[in-house]
């Protein structure tokens, strides 16, 4: 609902209400009172629109609402006309009251007086100065009664046509009353003066003393009836200031039951409108809350988060450094155990490689021992047999030569007997000897025959046997010889095949032992840096005042040293100088990688 | 007694030969302690192998503007030539100590007293040896901006306080971009470093106070300081706090460099654990007068124990490098091995070192050992000459 329908209202209040200060009302007497607030009652009129527009949004037209806020408006412009009359009329009576009660005690001062001019006259009964003063203040009396009068004749008429209709009751009874009071008195003062007059006795005490105590009586009740006036004022304002809400909550139900008749009529645009406006703006206001709140939650989660990362992160790097130097000391270790494994690969190979030469030349030696011992034996029976031979041909060479050097010597000691006996027992005996030599020879022919055969046997025989031991010897000899090359070709194709092996696999091993030794030895590029002047300005961020010593006051501990560097520089531009001269000449001094 | 030889040449057998006396033996009488007979049997015969006829003396040069710089875990040297033309060698311990300012009440007395302080920041820091006289009044322990070699990661106040102590050290530029070298350590082989941050923080506290920073690498310094009659061909060997440094160089060139994170500090360390004694003591003792090839106690055993097991881890890495590398030069001539730093400065290092030189095998000749003159200035004084080969 447009909040420009409920603007008026505080032109209609504060058109109805009055301003007073504080001190006034404390001169009406007032200690406590109800402050109605325009904003406030604007709010609450406002409250109860919204309150029952929004139970009965779906069912309230925009002219209803109109109709409901303007009728709410009048509505309330009458309450507010009565309750501002209500006030003006209490504020009035009470001012009444105030006077009544101003006048009453004047009243009651003069019948205090008058008492005491009865006191007078009773001392001075028939003194026509007490009449007459007695007349005097009767006659103030009036006119204090009359000024009353004059004086509620000045309150608005507005107001009177309702308040003098009570008031003028109550003054006009009070005024009977007063008036009749002062004519009893009156009467009483001239009863007494009569009495006065009458008598002068006792009974004036008594009859004074009746007055008085009628008198007393007669204030007694008066001040009891005002007593009661005014308790019944209060009572009644009271009454009207919590009719107030009364008639507000009266209203609020007639609004409800006006807002209830038009429940089936149908909602305009503008309600739905105002309505969507509202449940917008509630809606915004929630979710503006809700968002707040999880922004705040989202902000405190990537702080979390944020935390967690960087928590994260330095873990990880410390993780990363750590896998780094582990996966290095493991990669050290891995070369370490694999050229180990190498090396002890290679060493085994080498073992086998030298046991299997060991074993072939074993073999074969065993083969070739075995052979030679075969041959030196067959040598040995063959040198054996030969010389058997040879000792059997020396031995029949012998026994032959000695056996001719026999028949030599036979013949010639037969010569010598044929010659030195003469010829007797010669020609026979030499026919003998003859015959003797000549079978000697036929049998020494015959033993040099079978000799010779013998050995030409024992010869080809020999022969025999030494070709058949060339012959085995050679045909030993190629199986040697194949046995060995066989062995040599296998020792040499396990020797390649290992070398090969072992070529390859201690390559791979130098190459990453190299890569690693590498990695872990190569030389960054170098780059210098140096701490920024925002760094340094950071660090001595300090003014001359918070950054002073007495350094400047004290020596520093020096001493002159005698080895100077005149030489070592001359050398060293010396040298320069032929650095630069070799360079022009195109002739690099080049030292095995070192520039 | 014999003192501690300086220099040990080998012979074609790879036998020592004529070791050359120590120039200050003096040393060990200022220590207290006489030098002790040496327990290696060396020819007293003055044959000398001649590796190559002496190079005739270079031409006087005029040095230029220029300084040195040698940041150690220890020590810092800053060099350059004075006035008169001679090198003045400024030295000042790489340490700080933070007092609480309340302590102090008065900082004019801190300057009477020849405390070198900062305040920065609103606190207050002693730097330099007055630290540790000043450490044991506060019942702390002095801080150091470096640990084996690099700028210390764990220390936060370490850059602000090597500003001070090396602007303490160079003061003011005497040229606008005055250059500086200083020394960086190579990578360690047994230690996961670089030197890309160290570098760039010094060479950006350098340029802040408006020098031309040029780095370079520790052991080529020695190279350079200390082999100029061999045409620079040679290995030098820096022997530091916090790590030795190592460089093959062949004429100026370096051709294999390398660190090891053990130094001086290492060895008061195991001294002091197996000892059972603190580090402190470890240390004085070291700096006694302890003759390597005559240990005079048990823990002086001890030092000797960890310095060869040092030498060797240090020889033996160097074969391997010499193994591993593709690019090394083939030296036809046996080069010389020269040793500094103040790690070296120990009684019979040079005989440990040629010990052990002659046992490892290197692949190359090696004609002899010696340490360098004035091994505690030779780093920083090869910073001095490469900063002046750029002026």
């Amino acid at each position: 609902m447009p909040r420009t329908a409920l603007k008026g209202l505080g032109d209609a209040i504060r058109a109805n209400t009055e301003t007073k200060t504080l001190d006034e009302l404390r001169q009406e007497g007032r200690r406590t009172f109800r402050v109605v607030n325009g904003q406030k009652v604007m709010r609450i009129i406002e409250a109860i629109v919204d309150d029952v527009v929004a139970r009965e949004a779906g069912e309230i037209a925009g002219q209803d609402r109109e109709r409901i806020v303007d009728e709410t408006r009048r509505k309330f412009d009458r309450v507010l006309k009565m309750q501002n009359e209500q006030e003006r009329r209490i504020t009035e009576l009470r001012e009444q009251l105030r006077a009544a009660d101003s006048d009453a005690e004047r009243l009651r001062a003069d019948k205090t007086f008058l008492e005491s001019q009865v006191d007078a006259a009773k001392q001075t009964a028939g003194d026509s100065d007490a009449n007459r003063r007695l007349a005097r203040d009767l006659g103030r009396i009036k006119e204090s009664i009359d000024s009353l009068e004059r004086r509620t004749a000045d309150v608005d008429q507005t107001v009177m046509d309702r308040v003098l209709e009570h008031l003028a009751e109550r003054e006009a009874r009070q005024v009977l009353g007063l008036r009749d009071e002062l004519g009893q008195l009156q009467k009483r003062i001239e009863t007494v003066g009569r009495d006065a007059a009458a008598t002068r006795t006792e009974d004036i005490d008594a009859v004074v003393a009746r007055l008085v105590g009628m008198r007393a009586e007669e204030h007694r009740d008066l001040t009891h009836r005002l007593e009661r006036s005014l308790e019944s004022l209060r009572t009644r304002l009271d009454g009207l200031s919590e009719e107030l809400p009364q008639r507000d909550a009266l209203s609020e139900l007639d609004a409800r039951l006006d807002a209830l008749e038009h429940r089936a009529a149908r909602v305009p645009d503008d309600a739905f409108a105002e309505l969507g406006e509202r449940l917008d703006a509630r809606e915004d206001a929630q979710h503006k809350r809700i968002v707040g709140g999880v922004l705040r939650q989202l902000e405190a989660v990537a702080e979390s988060v944020r935390g967690l990362q960087e928590t994260s992160l330095a873990q990880r790097e410390e993780i990363l450094g750590d896998l780094d130097r582990r996966l290095e000391e493991r990669d050290h270790a891995h070369a370490q155990s694999w050229a180990d494994g190498l090396r002890h690969e290679v060493d085994t190979l080498r073992e086998a490689l030298s046991d299997a030469r060991t074993d072939a030349d074993a073999t074969a030696s065993a083969f070739a021992d075995s052979q030679a011992q075969r041959d030196l034996q067959l040598t040995a029976a063959f040198r054996q047999e030969l010389t058997a031979v040879r000792e059997r041909t020396d031995s029949l060479r012998d026994l032959q030569t000695r056996t001719a050097e026999a028949q030599t010597a036979a013949i010639g000691a037969l010569e010598q007997r044929i010659a030195g006996r003469g010829g007797l027992i010669g020609r026979t005996a030499v026919a003998n000897l003859q015959t003797e030599i000549e079978r000697l020879h036929e049998n020494a022919e015959v033993l040099e025959q079978r000799t010779a055969s013998a050995l030409a046997a024992v010869t080809e025989r020999l022969e025999a046997l030494a070709e058949s031991t060339a012959r085995h010897a050679e045909e030993q000899g190629t199986v040697l010889t194949a046995l060995r090359d066989e062995m040599t070709a296998a020792a040499q194709a396990t020797a390649e095949a290992g070398q090969t092996r072992f070529e390859s696999a201690l390559d791979q091993a130098l190459d990453k032992i190299t890569r690693t030794m590498e990695s872990a030895t190569a030389r960054p590029i170098e780059i210098t840096a140096e701490a920024t002047d925002v760094l340094l300005d950071k660090i001595f961020d300090a003014s001359d005042a918070e950054m002073s010593s007495n350094l400047a006051d004290l020596d520093v501990e020096e001493r002159k040293t005698s080895t100077g560097i005149r030489r070592h520089l001359g050398r060293l531009l010396e040298m320069r100088g032929a650095v630069s001269a070799n360079a022009v000449s195109a002739n690099a001094v080049s030292t095995n990688g070192v520039d | 007694m014999s003192a501690d030889p300086t220099s040990i040449r080998f012979d074609q057998a790879g036998t020592a030969v004529a070791p050359e006396a120590a120039p200050d033996a003096a040393t060990h009488a200022e220590n207290g302690r006489a030098p002790a007979a040496s327990a290696v049997s060396v020819a007293q015969s003055a044959a000398r192998v001649a590796i190559a006829p002496p190079a005739p003396p270079p031409p006087a040069v005029e040095p230029a503007l220029g300084r040195g710089l040698d940041v150690g875990t220890a020590n810092l040297l800053a060099v350059g030539e004075n006035a008169t033309g001679d090198l003045v060698v400024k030295r000042e311990r790489n340490a700080f100590l933070e007092i609480p300012a309340e302590f102090v009440g008065n900082r004019e007395m801190l300057t009477k007293l020849q405390v070198p302080y900062v305040n920065f920041k609103g606190r207050l820091f002693v730097l330099g040896d007055a630290s540790f006289h000043l450490a044991n009044m506060f019942g702390k322990d002095v801080r150091r901006p470096m640990s084996h070699g690099f700028l210390s990661p764990a220390e936060q106040d370490a850059i602000p306080m090597m500003r001070f102590i090396v602007h303490r050290l160079l003061g003011e530029p005497r040229a606008p971009d005055e250059p500086v070298c200083f020394c960086i350590p190579a990578a360690s082989i047994d230690k996961d470093n670089d030197t890309v941050y160290h570098e760039g923080i010094v060479s950006g506290i350098l340029r802040k106070l408006g020098y031309k920073p040029q780095p370079m690498n520790e052991a080529h310094a020695v190279v350079y300081s200390s082999l100029a009659e061999q045409d620079f061909t040679g290995i030098g060997v820096s022997c530091g706090g916090g790590m030795f440094n190592v460089c093959v160089a062949y004429k100026t060139i370096p051709a294999l460099t390398f660190s090891v994170a053990r130094g001086g500090d290492w060895i008061d360390d195991h001294v002091s654990r197996v000892m059972g004694v603190p580090r402190t003591r470890a240390t004085a003792i070291k700096e006694s007068g302890v003759h390597l090839m005559d240990p005079q106690s048990r823990e002086e055993e001890a030092v000797v124990l960890y310095y060869r097991n040092l030498i060797q881890y240090v020889l033996q890495n160097l074969k391997q490098r010499f193994a591993l590398a593709r690019d090394v030069p083939q030296f036809e001539e046996p080069i010389e091995v020269v040793v500094a730093g103040g790690t070296s400065l120990i009684g019979g290092f040079v005989e440990v070192f040629a010990e052990e030189l002659r046992k490892v095998d290197l692949p190359i000749p090696i004609s002899g050992v010696r340490r360098a003159d004035d091994a505690l200035s030779s780093v920083v004084r090869g910073c001095l000459i490469a900063a002046s080969l750029n002026t």
